[in-house]
């Protein structure tokens, strides 16, 4: 479980990649109540798209092995925040990893992208549904127009190219 | 020009037309070749390498051009060999990705096919013959040969 920390509250980072705020007692945080705490999270909630890269980030800057060159780098930048383990994310979010999670460490010493083998990647990614986009756009001139173009273009394209070289093959490997 | 077109059933613009339409059936002369292999109402039966070379030997003007044409069919395939195995071997140094393999190794197929056609094109001097001539005087001796054992 990797947990987040926004502002002064904290936050679980849950594999859909939104954000949920952590249901902790008021005591164990440093300060808020949990009408802020609802505001934080619609303020930084993390979309489903930006989740693939910042879960690979996350992941990417979890491994244990990497931790302690990381910490060392980013704390050159940011004066300690009294936690050894507390990284700083560019938007003001900042974590601390809880569990470092043991499929990250095979992906080795990478940066942002974290690449994800295939297994991984469809076990989180693949089931969650989109909205409609193509169903519900009502078929318009312009763009009816615009993607006949791009059809007729490229049918245009490999027809000149590939003619002529099928007249060659035919003409000297028929008999 | 009404006037012109009314005196003679053949006036200035038809014989203009029709001189055309001639320029314009000259130069896709090349389409007739189908005639002989799509246009029949039957097709005629499939030839062997045997037939070929039977007609190779009988024929003194086509047939060499025939022979040098087959001839080209090894280039073509030693240089699709070639341009795949390059091709490929590139993809796999700098990608793991298989079907950037495939795609690779098939468009070195078709780039070293070509490439070798050209070779041979230019080795044998097949520039200078008429491939489609060979190709139809085959047909035409084929078919004599086939429908004429029909007829007879």
């Amino acid at each position: 479980m990797i947990l987040i920390r926004l502002g002064d509250g904290l936050a679980e980072l849950d594999p859909s990649g939104s954000i949920d705020l952590v249901n902790l007692q008021n005591d164990a945080l440093p300060g808020g109540s949990s009408v802020e705490k609802m505001d934080k999270n619609s303020r930084f909630a993390v979309h489903a798209d930006a989740s693939f890269a910042l879960r690979g980030f996350l992941s990417g800057t979890s491994v244990c092995s990497r931790m302690d060159g990381v910490c060392q780098k980013l704390q050159s930048l940011e004066p300690l925040r009294g936690c050894r383990t507390v990284m700083k994310l560019p938007y003001g979010c900042s974590f601390l990893p809880e569990n470092s999670q043991p499929m990250s460490s095979i992906h080795g010493s990478r940066g942002i992208h974290v690449t994800r083998t295939l297994s991984e990647s469809t076990r989180v990614v693949s089931n969650r549904p989109l909205s409609p986009h193509l169903p519900v756009k009502k078929p318009q001139l312009s763009a009816t127009f615009s993607i006949s173009h791009r059809i007729f273009g490229a049918s245009l394209a490999s027809a000149i190219l590939l003619i002529p070289i099928a007249w060659q093959f035919s003409l000297l490997l028929d008999i | 020009m009404a006037e012109g077109s009314d005196s003679s059933s053949m006036g200035f613009l038809g014989r203009h037309y029709k001189e055309v339409k001639e320029h314009w059936k000259s130069n896709f002369a090349f389409l007739d070749y189908y005639k002989k292999t799509f246009g029949r109402t039957e097709p005629l039966p499939k030839w062997t390498d045997a037939d070929v070379e039977e007609f190779i030997a009988s024929d003194p003007f086509y047939g060499p051009q025939l022979n040098a044409i087959r001839e080209s069919r090894k280039y073509a395939i030693f240089g699709a060999l070639l341009g795949a195995a390059h091709l490929g071997g590139v993809s796999l140094r700098y990608s793991k990705s298989p079907h950037g393999f495939v795609l690779a190794t098939g468009f070195g197929a078709l780039c070293g096919g070509v490439l070798g056609l050209e070779v041979a094109e230019h080795w044998k001097q097949l520039y200078k013959i008429d491939k489609q001539a060979a190709n139809l005087r085959f047909l035409y001796w084929w078919e004599d040969k086939t429908l004429g054992n029909q007829r007879n």
